[in-house]
């Protein structure tokens, strides 16, 4: 197959990246290509940071060697790549680095050990990390497909995408996409399935119905947008790295934005005020056990929506998204 | 409307149609026009952090920091929309509210020079920004996020200080109340001040950028106490004379060149600190304010009758750098420091005020004589250039017997630009020359050096007219305008040559008779 053909594939495919942000990888891909640059670097985002998540694990364990030949027909794509980093959570990494390096022939491919958490996954954030700066997204413009790695053009993708690149090279792509379930469902677990499914045609396919005393949180742990019983029937379950979260309504709203906040208040990069500061507030509130308090409804609000529009990144906007769903369907969960 | 001009955008603000430069930063192009927006993160002189999410604004229906937009034609902006009103006061509370999560963290210091309360820290990460040395950075994340300092040592340059919009960075207060103790109780107080004071000291109390206060600042100094009011730009003179011939001799000798100018302490500093191998190239002549203080010690002392040990001399600088450099041991003559204290333009302002004195209705008082009386070239030390074009002057004077046109290499000098590159025929010789402006920019001639025969490094950008110690806020429009200060004064003085200047001549004749002499007091001892 020519180069050409296998970008038309990939495009006609209709692939989004899988990492939560869901841009189309051929039309990503066809940019960079036809602007022909000297040098660039691909980076395969195996950070799987956002709780609950865990498909990349999943391609690792059962995967490998397609996804290295994924990473091979990228490769193929773009000769003048000067590093392939497979950049791998620390647990990932102890777990296939010998693997990768037994499969990985004469790719210039290097298994790189994630330094930090949560924030890493981010791309721009990635890409700092691998130049050994501190661990903060970078402004855009310029895109990483512009100035990336060591200020080259740099492809970006998640791990499940360079597995999908192998699928829709050897013709068996199926427009899927792997699901994660978990939370409190019976039968948790990484699922491969089609990509156009409502939340609760995914629940049933992999036997884990719920009922109305559940809820869903969906695309992420940290960023996932909340859905009540009343809406799975509809939503799609396409969204952000397509984890499922099951909620009972024994679990108060407390407690959900505790467990959450606890996690991001520590995670988040520092670098703005609404999430480094935004997030502190509320989390202020729910350990003052003051979330309900009517008088501060106006305030939590604001605050909540402030981090979703007004946030430099897309983890601040995207915890934003998760609490601002939660917040506002709160009185339909738990009346 | 006309058909555009070139690299011209047209833009929509709140509804009404502008043109304005295409690739212009938006917030600059919004504030210089009177816009309120407002901002704590953002500084002109660095890239935008786009952290403190206070600038924001519409542009073509989306929310956007503008410190982080570029202008291009077509945008329409809107700066006032209730949305955005409402977002940017709750960034603000947030910020404000953070001051509670921060009220118990501690202070740091460095060396006792510039002192850090963390408890003020806004986040705005100026200051890391700012340091050319990266000696602070944030340390943690998110909710644990502070800036720390490095392993890097500091040059104590307070660029950092300079930059802070929070006051969170300023000079160590016990030793400003250490300082203000002490010219309560010494007996003879003398004080020096540095060339540029003059175009900044006055900006505390409301004059103007441009307005010179070089007396004022005599008078305010005599108001607190001091005995005699000197002028370091004498000292800058001095420099001047033995930096010329220096710089003839190795010339000549072809040895240790390039020559590095050696006025700016941080610059002192961080050849210490970071390069000690290039040492060597510093010329041997102390700095303006260190001649300055030896002069006054065992010179002028002489001629008031008293001993060395029992004056106490200040300098009033604009740099906090200044600060590390009078306690170097290597400067110590006869057991003797050349200056006791240094106290920054901010520091003396805010003594002033703290003390009540009425400087803008103080009658204005002339420096005190012998060391008083300064040349063009002396002043213009104050200014990036300034240091290599007095010597210059000199070096043609040395060298040809004449007299350098009026205002020889001035013109060079008047640029702000980070790396000046030129040749200069000098007597038939081509003279390879680099003003860097701003020690980050020295990074970049850092591995040709072998490429020149001269080089003059200031730390911070603008010069001393812009160091650490000098008044907030400070910007490029702010520093040309302290600068003209300078140079007008250089233009208006009769002796534009520091060899040329009566007093320095005297203190030849009386003092500075032999070589001897001269290195003990002029030159560091190596």
């Amino acid at each position: 197959m020519t180069k050409e053909e296998i970008i038309e594939k990939i495009k006609s495919s209709g692939l989004c990246g899988r990492g939560g942000a869901g841009y189309p990888t051929g039309k990503k891909w066809e940019e960079i290509y036809k602007k022909n640059p000297k040098e660039i670097y691909i980076c395969v985002n195996g950070s799987e940071g956002e709780p609950g998540t865990k498909k990349d694990g999943f391609i690792l364990e059962h995967y490998l060697k397609e996804l290295i030949e994924g990473i091979k027909t990228t490769y193929y794509l773009f000769p003048q790549t000067k590093k392939i980093y497979l950049y791998l959570r620390k647990d990932y990494f102890e777990k296939y680095k010998e693997k990768v390096e037994l499969l990985k022939d004469n790719l210039p491919l290097e298994v790189f050990r994630e330094p930090g958490g949560y924030l890493c996954g981010e791309n721009t954030v990635l890409v700092n990390s691998i130049e050994g700066k501190r661990f903060e997204p970078r402004r855009k413009p310029p895109y990483l497909s512009e100035v990336g790695l060591f200020e080259k053009p740099t492809i970006v993708n998640n791990v499940e995408t360079f597995y999908r690149i192998y699928q829709i090279v050897n013709g068996i792509y199926e427009n899927k996409r792997f699901y994660t379930i978990g939370g409190t469902a019976k039968n948790p677990g990484v699922f491969d399935l089609p990509v156009e499914m409502t939340i609760k045609k995914v629940l049933e396919a992999t036997k884990n119905p719920i009922n109305e005393d559940q809820f869903v949180q969906l695309g992420g742990g940290a960023s996932g947008i909340f859905y009540t019983f009343d809406e799975i029937s509809s939503q799609s379950a396409n969204f952000g790295t397509g984890v499922i979260l099951v909620y009972n309504k024994t679990t108060s709203l407390t407690e959900i934005f505790k467990e959450k906040l606890e996690f991001l208040i520590k995670e988040n990069c520092g670098k703005c005020t609404p999430c480094r500061e935004g997030l502190y507030f509320l989390y202020k509130l729910v350990k003052n056990n003051k979330l309900l308090d009517p008088s501060l409804e106006k305030q939590i609000t604001d605050v909540i929506e402030n981090l979703v529009v007004s946030s430099f990144c897309g983890l601040g906007s995207g915890a934003g998204t998760a609490f601002k769903s939660l917040w506002t369907k709160r009185k339909k969960i738990w009346q | 409307m006309d058909k555009k001009k070139k690299n011209m955008a047209v833009i929509e603000i709140d509804g009404k149609k502008i043109e304005v430069k295409e690739g212009e930063n938006l917030l600059q192009f919004l504030l210089k026009n009177k816009f309120p927006i407002p901002h704590l993160c953002y500084h002109s002189d660095y890239e935008p952090a786009e952290a403190c999410r206070l600038c924001l604004v519409e542009v073509d229906g989306r929310i956007k920091t503008s410190c982080g937009v570029k202008i291009k034609d077509g945008m329409k902006i809107i700066t006032n929309s209730e949305k955005i009103k409402k977002l940017k006061i709750i960034n603000l509370r947030l910020i404000a509210q953070s001051k509670l999560r921060k009220q118990n963290r501690e202070k740091f210091n460095f060396d006792k020079i510039i002192e850090f309360d963390m408890s003020k820290c806004i986040d705005c990460s100026l200051c890391i920004r700012s340091c050319p040395v990266s000696a602070i950075a944030f340390d943690g994340y998110g909710v644990d996020q502070k800036v720390a300092p490095t392993k890097n040592p500091c040059i104590d340059c307070g660029q950092c200080l300079a930059h802070c919009p929070a006051s969170a960075i300023d000079t160590d207060q016990n030793e400003f109340q250490w300082i203000v103790e002490n010219i309560k109780t010494k007996k003879i107080k003398i004080a020096q001040v540095a060339p540029s004071i003059r175009s900044s000291l006055g900006e505390m109390f409301g004059y103007s950028h441009e307005k010179m206060t070089g007396e004022k600042v005599v008078a305010a100094l005599k108001a607190l106490g001091f005995n005699y009011v000197f002028d370091t730009s004498f000292g800058a003179d001095v420099t001047t004379f033995e930096e010329a011939k220096e710089l003839i001799k190795r010339l000549k000798s072809k040895e240790r060149l390039p020559m590095f100018t050696s006025c700016c302490s941080a610059w002192i500093n961080y050849l210490k600190f970071y390069q000690p191998e290039l040492l060597p190239l510093l010329t041997s002549v102390l700095p303006p304010e260190i001649i300055a203080g030896n002069l006054i010690k065992h010179y002028f002392s002489k001629k008031i009758g008293v001993l060395p040990k029992d004056i106490y001399v200040v300098s009033i600088m604009p740099c906090t750098a200044k600060k590390s450099e009078v306690r170097r041991k290597e400067l110590i003559v006869d057991g003797i420091y050349p200056v006791d204290d240094v106290l920054t333009t901010v520091e003396l302002g805010n003594l002033l005020k703290q003390q009540k004195i009425d400087f803008v209705n103080l009658k204005e008082i002339n420096f005190d004589n012998p060391l008083g009386e300064a040349t063009g070239a002396g002043v213009i030390f104050g200014v990036t250039g300034g240091v290599m074009t007095a010597a210059l002057r000199t070096a043609y004077y040395l060298l040809s017997g004449k007299k350098p046109s009026d205002l020889y290499f001035q013109k060079e000098i008047t640029s702000l630009e980070g790396v000046k590159i030129f040749n200069l025929k000098l007597l038939g010789k081509n003279l390879r020359i680099a003003i860097i402006d701003g020690l980050k920019n020295f990074y970049q001639i850092k591995d040709k050096l072998s490429e020149f025969d001269y080089i003059e490094v200031m730390a911070c950008p603008g010069g001393c007219i812009a160091g650490g110690g000098q008044p907030k806020p400070v910007n490029d429009l702010i520093r040309q305008k302290r600068r003209q200060v300078l140079l007008r004064i250089d233009e208006q003085k009769t002796i534009k040559t520091s060899h040329d200047n009566p007093f320095l001549k005297e203190v030849y004749n009386q003092f500075l008779t032999d070589e001897k002499t001269v290195h003990k007091y002029c030159h560091l001892k190596h």
